[in-house]
Formats: structure tokens, sequence, C-alpha cells
């Protein structure tokens, strides 16, 4: 039998192989530059895929993962909108696809243990069959029993594990124990598993508790809270599912019209539908926008190339006279490109992995790494690709004019340029021309990103963020049952936080702006003369003094005053969008809004205030306020101007009720510092492709120039000799670089243009008319190429015309 | 019984080189032919045409009109992959700069054409080491060409040509970058592969070499002016 290494094919390619290492070894100058070349390009685009994977692909811990599927609720106006408890139990009664259905909603709640500070913790409450749904059983203890998914049954939990480590120290003897949340006792029955804690898909959930919908819950249509997952039935598929949901919808319409017109259903899969659109859209743009820096690599190897294979042509000549058809020539040239790609893909990977890891320290919340980037099969299948298609991209045209070289005449005439002289010119020009668009393009789109950050960054959010504390609290329905002892509640800690020493202004809100508005609500006006009826408007419960202590302009009328209790007649506050949009010609103030019935009279406007935290467009520019005394809530934001600490703010809580945590408490712009640094990473990655690209750019374009110095030398000498200036020599080198330059500039300031719009369109808040970024990166641009010619250009004048002409 | 086919036979041979709307006549009616066992020299002055009838004699140029037959096959209007074929099977090369790849050591470059034409490794190997016996160079195997002098590079250059057991060797000046000593040294070899049975046909413009030949070509402006037949 032949051994493997002996059968023809083999052979020829391990002789390949040895050729090529040879090769590379020998030009140890060039292998470096192309393999660092190739690795900055693979190892951003190989980290970028690793990331988008870990997001869009997880690995998930439950078993058969890919019957796990996330429904929908579907409207012309959204496809990923929630479910009312009464859509979810009608579809979970009538459901024919799926073998399990589960609701989960997501709210804080205290955690009260004696001899320790209350916590605000995050609970998911999910109805009965999560755990059967996902296949997996808790670590330890049991999951829930039927009758726990019952109102007032529902008095257990599951700890997730992190909490359950952090918090009682991995205790093995939990199970059984009671705690005291919001003043109600649960028993703690279980803990779940450490791979349980998919931040994307369940939050940062610290607690699990049964649903266990209420009566007046269950009956509830009009208030969408909830997320539905569902376990596919075996053998059926996700067309299927859908297929089922389209029935279902139907169903649902003609039994519930009120609220399911035009409503449907999607199913997609979990995995899938962990990360919101615009998340993906991002991702998936800083991985288009670092394809970039892996494609002007290429073209700027395929240049190397060029010059390269030009100086072997005698080589390639000789290996051609002796026999070598074209095609061993073409594949002898691919191995050598092939192995290049390999070790730019190997280092690329090491690139990946420690940009990974800077990803996982730097992008966090709450100490957790929101992305876990991993080097797996698929990232590892990934680079591999990546490298061959590079190795391919850079390599065959070189290759392939190489194995074209005319034999006889580059023997005969000893030349190092071998045929295709022209064409191969051309082409080398045009990668130039490519790599100044394509990093003019890269430049315009990290500047446009980095501009739309920046902006968002130095403009006003519309109150002051400076010198502001701020946390957080949950009232318990336990202990706060009705509206009258929420309220005396909440005045009673106004007035205690207005006390403490250094605090200029206290209020509190339903919520506070930093990440935008969460609660929604459809507003009507009473008059009938106006066109904006029914529109959406952001709606914040605040209490009296909330504008002063957030230094949001007051415009017109009066803040909420103590007058404006419970007893007297509605009033409401809104943002001067509003008012400009519904009374462009009148005064706003005296007029009434909300739903026939219980309409509610504006008696002041205030100036527009828009998220400190959230580049992207809010649902809505319409923002309303409503008096706490008159739509309390049990959610509670606490605002205070002045010197004091978080730990301050925490004691005066506990001081009154030393059951509810203040969780978040401290320093608002130290919260918004650390939001704007993690969307800043973004700006910092893009940065980051902008350089290399434009590098990349310089380094093709000096390498152009530099060979035609190199190639014209004695042209040069020549023209010396009858009397060429300096400047006429510098313009001749100058010229050449920076015509390819402009040319690739014009293409590029389109493809700009165009990205721009692109840009813009996928993501709010980006500018798709922004001529200052186009002439900023094309001016720096220029003056990267221009020095980059200006090199050899200086070069050229001091050739020095008697050695030039003795060299011919 | 009939003679067997020359080894290379051409007829009404031509070649014309275009540029811009000039025509250059490099070679005009040519006929010859090369018979087994013969050393053929190809003379005359610079520009004269010896070069490219060289080239075209070893399908790396393509005669413009005329007929050229290789063993009896016509080669004249093959395709690029068949002409580097027979160059491969048929020919073998020597030229005035050796050609040798700086790359790839002495016995590399020897085995080199092998490859190109499949061989086993076992018989590349043992094809190898004779033609560099023949001339030899058996002890500098691991040397690179930069390590030999001249005239060990040309010795190299032929076993090169040796190695494929061609029916005919090309020689292109393969004294002209030697001094006379390692020159006349190569001619010897030439001559001593010629006693053996090679056919080998030599482009010179030195007349001194020229007379190494049994027979002697004299071309002058693209056209075979004279020849000389040593007799035996």
């Amino acid at each position: 039998m032949i051994p493997l290494v002996q059968l023809p094919g083999i052979e020829d390619f391990l002789q390949d192989l040895r050729f090529a290492f040879r090769q590379l070894l020998k030009n140890p100058g060039f292998t470096a530059v192309a393999v660092l070349t190739l690795a900055l390009g693979i190892g951003v685009n190989t980290s970028m895929f690793s990331g988008l994977h870990s997001l869009l692909m997880p690995k998930q811990p439950y078993p058969e993962a890919d019957r796990l599927v996330r429904v929908f609720r579907t409207s012309p106006h959204s496809q990923r909108w929630p479910h009312s408890p009464a859509g979810f139990l009608d579809q979970r009664a009538q459901r024919t696809v799926f073998t399990h259905m589960v609701a989960t909603t997501s709210r804080r709640a205290n955690l009260a243990e004696v001899g320790q500070p209350a916590e605000r913790l995050r609970v998911v409450l999910a109805t009965g069959d999560l755990l059967p749904m996902l296949g997996i059983p808790p670590k330890l203890g049991r999951g829930f029993l039927p009758e726990e998914d019952e109102a007032g049954g529902n008095n257990v939990v599951l700890l997730n594990h992190r909490l359950w480590v952090r918090r009682f120290n991995a205790d093995p003897r939990i199970v059984g124990r009671t705690l005291r949340l919001d003043g109600e006792t649960v028993t703690v029955i279980g803990v779940m598993p450490a791979e349980f804690g998919d931040r994307e898909t369940w939050g940062s959930a610290d607690l699990i508790r049964p649903m266990g919908f209420s009566d007046a819950e269950s009956a509830m249509r009009g208030n969408h809270y909830l997320d539905v997952f569902a376990r596919l039935k075996p053998g059926v598929t996700l067309a299927q599912a859908n297929a089922g949901l389209s029935v279902l919808a139907t169903r649902l319409r003609e039994t519930h019209p009120e609220t399911n017109t035009d409503i449907g259903f999607r199913a997609m899969e979990m995995a899938r539908a962990r990360m919101d659109p615009r998340g993906q859209i991002m991702l998936w743009m800083i991985m288009g926008l670092a394809g970039f820096v892996l494609l002007i690599a290429c073209a700027n190897l395929a240049n190397l190339q060029f010059a390269r294979t030009a100086l072997r042509s005698r080589e390639l000549a000789i290996r051609g006279a002796l026999g070598a058809p074209r095609s061993r020539l073409l594949r002898q040239l691919l191995t050598e490109n092939l192995l290049l790609a390999a070790l730019g893909g190997l280092l690329g990977l090491l690139l990946a992995h420690w940009t990974n890891q800077w990803l996982i320290h730097n992008l966090t919340e709450d100490g957790r790494p929101l992305i876990q980037p991993t080097v797996n099969l698929a990232v590892l299948g990934y680079a591999l690709l990546a490298s061959t298609v590079s190795g391919l991209a850079f390599g065959l045209l070189p290759a392939w004019f190489a194995s074209r070289t005319d034999v006889n005449s580059t023997l005969k005439q000893g030349t190092r340029d071998g045929g295709g002289g022209t064409s191969r010119n051309r082409i080398r020009h045009g990668l130039i021309i490519a790599q100044v668009a394509l990093a003019l393009m890269l430049l315009v789109g990290a500047g446009l990103v980095v501009d739309g950050l920046s902006r968002f960054g130095a403009a006003s959010p519309g109150w002051r963020i400076d010198g502001l504390q701020a946390g957080y609290l949950n009232l318990p329905d336990t202990t706060y049952p009705d509206d009258d002892a929420r309220r005396r509640f909440m005045d009673r800690l106004q007035e205690r936080l207005t006390g403490l020493p250094g605090v200029e202004r206290a209020s509190l809100a339903s919520s506070l702006p930093v990440a935008g508005f969460r609660s929604h609500i459809g507003l009507e006006i009473e008059s009938s003369d106006t066109a904006v009826t029914g529109s959406l408007s952001s709606l914040t419960s605040v209490s009296p003094g909330y504008f002063e202590t957030l230094g949001v302009r007051l415009v017109e009328g009066r803040e909420f005053t103590p007058t404006d209790s419970a007893e007297r007649p509605p009033v409401a506050i809104i943002n001067e969008a509003f008012a400009r949009a519904c009374w462009p010609n009148a005064s706003a103030v005296g007029k009434r809004i909300g739903q026939p019935g219980s309409w509610q009279e504006i008696v002041g406007v205030v100036g527009d205030v828009r998220s400190a935290t959230d580049p992207g467009e809010p649902t809505t520019r319409f923002q309303s306020y409503r008096p706490l005394a008159q739509d309390s809530s049990s959610g509670l934001a606490v605002a205070v101007r002045g010197h004091v600490t978080g730990e301050t703010l925490r004691r005066a809580v506990a001081e009154l009720d030393p059951d509810l945590a203040l969780s978040e408490a401290g320093a608002v712009r130290a919260a918004v510092d650390r939001a704007h640094g993690q969307t800043a990473i973004a700006g910092w990655l893009l940065g980051a492709f902008a350089g290399l690209g434009l590098l990349l750019a310089a380094l093709g374009t000096y390498g152009v120039v530099a060979g035609f110095v190199g190639q014209r030398t004695h042209e040069i000498g020549v023209r010396m000799a009858l009397g060429a200036k300096i400047r006429d020599v510098l313009w001749l080198v100058l010229g050449r670089g920076l015509r390819l330059t402009a040319m690739g500039l014009v293409i590029g300031v389109a493809g700009a243009i165009g990205m721009a719009r692109l840009l813009a369109s996928l993501t709010p808040g980006l500018k798709a008319n922004a001529p200052g970024v186009v002439v900023l990166a094309g001016l720096v641009l220029f003056a990267v190429a221009l020095l980059a010619c200006w090199i050899p250009a200086r070069r050229a004048t001091r050739v020095n015309p008697m050695v030039a002409l003795r060299g011919e | 019984m009939s003679n067997p086919p020359p080894i290379i036979r051409l007829d009404g041979l031509s070649k014309v080189f275009l540029t811009d709307e000039v025509e250059t006549h490099a070679l005009s009616g040519i006929h010859l032919e090369i018979a087994q066992g013969e050393y053929v020299s190809i003379a005359g002055p610079s520009g004269c045409g010896k070069s490219t009838l060289l080239a075209i004699l070893g399908l790396l140029d393509t005669a413009t009109e005329g007929s050229y037959a290789l063993n009896g096959n016509q080669v004249a209007n093959l395709d690029h992959s068949e002409r580097a074929r027979i160059r491969n099977r048929e020919i073998g090369f020597i030229f005035q700069s050796f050609n040798l790849i700086g790359d790839l050591t002495v016995f590399e470059n020897v085995e080199l054409p092998l490859t190109y034409r499949g061989l086993a490794a076992a018989e590349r190997q043992q094809r190898a080491m004779e033609a560099l016996e023949k001339v030899g160079m058996g002890h500098r195997l691991r040397h690179y060409p930069s390590q030999l002098s001249g005239g060990q590079q040309q010795r190299v250059a032929v076993a090169r040509a040796l190695g494929g057991r061609p029916s005919i060797l090309l020689a292109d000046e393969p004294t002209g970058n030697l001094d006379s000593k390692n020159g006349d040294a190569v001619m010897d070899l030439l001559r001593q592969l010629h006693r053996e049975g090679a056919t080998i046909c030599m482009v010179t413009h030195d007349p001194r070499f020229a007379r190494h030949a049994d027979r002697q070509i004299h071309l002058f402006d693209g056209r075979i002016v004279d020849e000389l037949k040593e007799s035996a």
C-alpha cells in the first residue's frame, strides 16, 4: 500500500507547502506585514462574529432547545408586542401546536431579613409550566406545583443561582427557608442551576415566583405586559406553528373583537427572539463595518502580492520553461497565499480572543458581562472561512496574472516585470482606488456613529443631570394596599428627604427620564377642533416640586402643588411638543386631555425631556405628567438635588420602613456615565476599525507609489539629467498617488452618502445628511494619502542621475 | 528499413514581430532538420534571429508561418498546456544565465521538472541523482545555487536538462556567462553527452564553441545562409 504522503496529489501539495514555507521565511518583512494585516482583518471580524453568534445563536441549556419559541402579538404597528393575561389564557386553552405555553413578566420586590439591609430584587413571575416547558429541573428542591400557580397560593420562590451564592453563601439547606418579600412570607422551594441565567431572555432575574393570576387579572384584556414562551409539539415546524397561531388569531378576533382587531401572533425561535431588532441592527452594522476592514486588508495584500509576483516572474518563467503548466503555477502561488491566510487566521483568532476578553470586561451591567463572546466551534469555522476566502480574495488575481507570465520574453529580457504589466498596473491602481473608497466609507460610517453619540452626549436632555441623586423603590401591595396608604408614605418620604442635611430639593416620581419613559397612554383631547386625538403619550406621575428638582423648564402655567390632591379636580402637565402639536396658535393651559369621563385640566407646560442614556428615537415625543397624589404608583423613583450620598438616601428610606430597599441609589451622573461608557464602546470599536482601514489604505498607497518610484528610478534620473527640478519630480510622483486617491475619494463619497442613508434608516439618531462628517473624513484620508505619497516622492527627489543612469 | 523521422523538422518557418505597424522579420523561410544524435550549433551575429529560433524550437515561442514537427508530430499550433507538457518531456533547456531557482537546493532544482511530470518520488530521486553524478555535482546536493560557482551552476543546469531524458538538449549560449576555463569545461561536458548519444542544438555567437558541433548552421538576418557539416 502506498503511504498517504506518496500519493501524487498529496505529494505535490506537500511540496508546494514546503516551498511556500520557505518563501515566507525568506521574506520575513513581507510575511510579518501580510500576517499582521490579515490577523487584524480576520481578528476584528472573528471577534464581532463571536459576539453576534453569542447573542443571536446562544448555546441554550435546555433539552431540544430548538423546539422552544417565543410568541409575539403582532399588529400593523409592531411585530413584537406583549400579551394581556386574558389573551394569553385564551391562547393557552386553545393551543394546538404547543405542548406548553408559559407567560412571564418581571417586577421588583423588596427582600427583608432581620439583621440585613433590605434589598430590591428582580423577580420573574411565571406561570407554573415554566420548568416543564424548558425541560430543566432545579439544582436544589423542586419546581412549582399546580396549586402554587393560583391566586393566593403563589407564596413560594425559586432562587436564581447567582442570588443563592451571593446572598445565601450557597447554603445547601436553603430549601424550606422562609423569606420576607414585599412584606409577604414566601418559602424557598428550590435553586435554579447556574446555566439558567440568560440575561437576554429572563433579564437579570434573582427570583422566580409563580404568576398566580387573580380573577381580575385573568379577565384583563386591555393591559398587555406578558411575555409568552412555548414548546413546539414534537414534529411541529415553526411554519406549522405560525399557521396554527394564525388560525387562533382569527378565532380570537371573532370572539373578542374589542381587543383583537388587526392582531396576529408570531412564533420565533427563543434563541433568536432574545435580542430586540435595534440591538441586532447595531450588531450587524458593526459586523458590516468590520467586514470593510477585511476587504481593505485583502485589497492591500492583493497589491503587495502583485508586487511580489512581479519580482518572482523570472522564477515562474523558469518553472514554465521546465514544463510547469499554468494550473500548477497557480496552485503553487495559491498554496503560498492560503498558508499566509492560515497564519493570519491563527493570529487573528488570538486577537479575537483578546478583543472578546476586553469586551467581556468592559461591557457589563451590574458587574455581569452583557455579552459572552467565546471562540467556539462555530467561531473557529468562521475564522477558517474568513481566512480561506481572504486567501483566495487577495491571492487569486495576482496568482492568475503571474501564472500567465510570458515565459520567453521574461527569460529573454530578464525583466523583473513579467507579462501583463499594463493590465496588472491597472488592477493595482484599481485596488488602491477601491481601498481609498472603502476606507472613506468606513471613516464616514464610524464618524456618523461617533458624531451621533457625541451630539447625543453634548445635547441637553432637557433636565439637569449633575447634582441629582436618585434611587428606586417598590411599595408592596401587602403593606401599602391602596392609594391612601401609598400617598401617606410618599408624603412622609418627601418630607424626610427634604429635611436631610445638604438637600436643596427632593421629589418623587413613578419614573425618571434616565433610560427613557416606560409608561405610555393613549390620550384624547376634549376639544373637537383639533386633529390630534388618540395620540400616544408617555405618562409620569410626579410629586410637587418634581420639575424644579430635575431642572425641567416651566414654559407656561404652573407646577403641581400640594393642593393638587386626590380630592381636587384632576390636573395634568404636558410638554412643549405636545402643546405645540395640539394647540399651535393658542395656550394649552386650561385645555383638557384624558379620556371621556375622566378629563384632566392642563395646568402647565414644561420643556421637552429626553432620555439621558438611550440615543434611540422615543416611542412618542408627547409627554404628560400627573400628580402622584391623583395617580399613585407602587414603583417610585426618588430624586434629590443637593450634596447627599446614596447611602444617606437608603438609610432615610429604611428609617421610614425597614422592609423597603432603595436600589441603585447614588448620583445620576455616575449612572449616565456608565451607560454612556457602554455606548461609547461601540464608538471606540468603529473608531478602531476606521483607524485600521485608514492605516491599511495608507500602507497600500505607499506601496504602490514606492513601487512606481522603484520602477522609474532610471526615468527620474534621465529627467533630472535633462534639467527637471525637485518640484517636477515631486509632482511626478505625488501626482501619481494623489490621482488614485482622488478617484478613490470620488467613488468613496458616493458610497459614503449611500452608507449614511442606510445607517440613518437603521439607527435613529444618526444623520442621513452629514456633509461635515464626509468632508472631514475625506480631508483626513487625503492628508494621510498625501503623507503616504510624500515619503517615496521625497526619496525620488534624492535620486542621483549619474547613479541611476549607470545602473541602467 | 526506412530511417527514423528527424527529431526536429522545420518547413518554411517564419517569425514576424509587429510593433506599432512596423513588421520585423526575425526569421524567414527556415528549413531545418535535426536527426537523432546530432550536435548542431546555430551561430550568427547579434539580432540574426538565433535566439528566436531556439525559443521556437523549445516551444517557448510560436512561429508566424511554417510548420514544426517534433519527433514527427506537428507542434506549431498546440495550446499552452500541451506545449508545457511537451517541453517537460521532450526538451532539455540549458540557458546562458543558468536559470536555477535560488530558493531550491541543487537536488530540488534538478528534481523540479520531474515533479511536473508526475513521477513517483523514488524515480525522481534516482533520476536526479544519476544526472547530478553524470555532471560531477553529486557532492553538492544540499547546496543552494548562490553557494556555487558559475561553472558549477551551469553543470547543475545541464543535470536538470538531462534528468528528464529529453529527445533534445537546447543550449542557449551556455558559456555566455562563464569565464573561459569554466566555459571550456561546460563545452567538454556537452561533447561528452553527445558522445553518449544526446542530441544537442546549441546557439552561440562564439565561432570557437560553434566548431564543437558536428553541424554548424550560420544565420544572418533571419535566414540560414551557411551550413557546415563535419565529417565523422
